[in-house]
């Protein structure tokens, strides 16, 4: 019948493995590995939006964990009341984003809890939030290219979500 | 239509992670998951027929709206487009460049079998891993559902429509790119339109588009190695490219983008008005204007004032006579206020126990393939509502 789908699905079953693998074998990289030089990022956990929107400066660097993230940082030793808030991903030992095309460095107006770092393979680190690692910010071509390599950087200034 | 409810699998949280839906507990605005597992929405064949219908009509409009907009030249000003976004469009529509998917937002209403395009998701539709995949093995897998059938070949259309599209003769390289900044829910998106891809005969290459090149040299796009990127599937709306300092080049550039830039037409919510002058009084349409020709009459709570190029149900409002107000489910967001709005007739979502669904109809190609359900307390579906499984009986 034309509306409905009377086949198995053969793929979906190992569909996360299968992509991995054709990643990997055209040279590509994996999607859950994608984050480029660093080998963790670290989140600054708050017990609220305002504690965090006060460290950071911008509202949309901070968001609410859900209930598995909250799991997730008291396995590891956070204490929290609630679902706290996150501040950007950072790479370890530089405590800095790219936002909007701005460097922004925490003010440290408000105390944030024990960190959350993750590595680079975990995709809670990098797939959230709206940071963007220094490293990969626009570099222009005065400052980065040459008439034989290309400039990166420009497009993903959106800041959030693609969906629709 | 009816809301019904079900025993939960006892591993379904573990089904949905193996197939790459990771998302599928984030919280929605309720305190509940995204994925409802417990409930799913149950159609007739005729009530599946009548969506499916309605999907390819209104894709037609849309076709026929954009070629003769292109025809004409008229762009109206409500679409708030620049020259070279016209000039973008306009190459890619003369070019035939290929387009993959949209998902319309429908009202379906079951007391009458009204069904009314609330807007079309041209560009970034997402919700599609949950669509085409998660909602078909709870099919398969859920225990006592009446004829197990389902409006879905979204899975098997994508992949034939990646390999109808595909150069004959040539195992091209597709790149695939999402910001680094998306969620979850646009690498999951991503990925699994990866899949479909690769099974559809493409190679495929999934980038960070902020680490996509540009070589002024070769006056061409390239990949962190510096080959050439000629096809790419974007989930990154045109708008924002447009914005941003590569956008200049993408005309001059030979990349093939998917979604083409044509779609920035339909993406735009200036599309409603525009398909309401040209088809009124369609049945599938409701009534939309421009700030500049709405109906002069008081129109409290009769008019949704919606943002030209929102996402996720931000800044829906209510058009009061005096002052607007913004429609429980929806949120404000300033990056959303500058471009414009439209007007929308108010149609209400229909009520099951207090859930109100709204119908994400998916075209693949030109062809209907299938329906994907949000739903939510409010009356506006956005970022925290829930998807829930369908299925049809005889």
């Amino acid at each position: 019948m034309k509306k409905s789908k009377k086949i198995v699905l053969i793929i979906t079953p190992v569909l996360s493995s299968l992509l991995f693998n054709a990643c990997r074998s055209s040279s590509s990289y994996s999607p859950s590995t994608y984050s480029s030089t660093p080998s963790s990022t670290t989140r600054d956990v708050y017990q609220s939006l305002d504690d965090c929107k006060k460290d950071w400066g911008e509202q949309d660097l901070c968001e609410q964990m859900n209930d598995g993230d909250t799991d997730e940082y008291r396995r590891n030793g956070g204490v929290i009341a609630g679902r706290g808030f996150r501040g950007p991903n950072y790479y370890s030992g530089d405590r800095a984003v790219s936002y909007k095309g701005k460097t922004i460095s925490p003010t440290n107006k408000s105390t944030s809890l024990k960190s959350f770092t993750v590595t680079s393979s975990s995709s809670s680190s990098s797939r959230s939030s709206v940071s963007s690692p220094r490293t990969s910010s626009y570099s222009s071509s005065s400052s980065s290219s040459s008439s034989s390599s290309s400039s990166r950087g420009g497009f993903g200034g959106g800041g959030y979500s693609s969906s629709s | 239509m009816l809301r019904k409810e079900f025993k939960k699998r006892d591993n379904y949280a573990e089904r949905l992670d193996e197939i790459g839906f990771q998302y599928h507990n984030i919280s929605s605005t309720d305190g509940g998951e995204y994925w409802t597992e417990g409930a799913a929405y149950e159609f007739t064949l005729k009530e599946i027929e009548e969506i499916e219908s309605a999907t390819e009509n209104l894709n037609e409009l849309c076709m026929e709206t954009v070629g003769e907009i292109i025809e004409s030249g008229d762009y109206a000003e409500g679409f708030g487009l620049n020259d070279e976004s016209i000039s973008l469009i306009e190459h890619s529509w003369n070019n035939d460049d290929a387009h993959i998917y949209g998902r319309f937002d429908l009202l379906f209403e079951p007391t009458n079998g009204a069904i009314k395009m609330f807007e079309y998701n041209a560009d970034t539709p997402t919700a599609l891993l949950e669509s085409a995949v998660a909602q078909w093995h709870w099919l398969e897998e859920a225990e006592n559902v009446p004829h197990r059938d389902q409006f879905n070949s979204i899975h098997e259309k994508l992949i034939a429509r990646w390999n109808e599209i595909k150069p004959p003769n040539e195992n091209p390289t597709l790149y695939v790119f999402a910001s680094k900044d998306g969620h979850y829910e646009d690498w999951g998106n991503l990925e699994y339109m990866a899949e479909t891809a690769m099974q559809g005969g493409w190679e495929i290459h999934v980038e960070e588009i902020e680490n996509l090149g540009y070589n002024a040299h070769r006056v061409e796009f390239t990949d962190m190695s510096e080959a050439s990127v000629e096809y790419a599937f974007k989930l990154y709306p045109w708008e924002w490219m447009m914005r941003e300092p590569f956008g200049e080049f993408v005309i001059d550039c030979r990349t093939k983008w998917f979604e083409p830039a044509w779609k920035m037409l339909l993406s735009n919510k200036a599309i409603l008005p525009v398909l309401w002058q040209r088809y009124t009084n369609h049945p599938n349409l409701l009534p939309a204007f421009f700030e500049n020709d709405k109906p002069n009459i008081d129109f409290q709570h009769r008019f949704v004032k919606k943002p030209i190029l929102g996402r996720e149900g931000a800044n829906v409002q209510f058009a009061g006579t005096f002052a607007d107000s913004l429609i429980s489910g929806s949120h404000h967001a300033p990056q959303y206020d500058a471009d414009g709005y439209v007007y929308q007739e108010y149609a209400a979502l229909p009520d099951f126990q207090g859930w109100h669904p709204v119908i994400g109809s998916w075209v693949i190609g030109d062809a209907a393939a299938g329906i994907g359900i949000r739903e939510d307390r409010t009356i506006v579906s956005g970022n925290g509502s829930h998807f829930v499984p369908h299925y049809f009986v005889n």
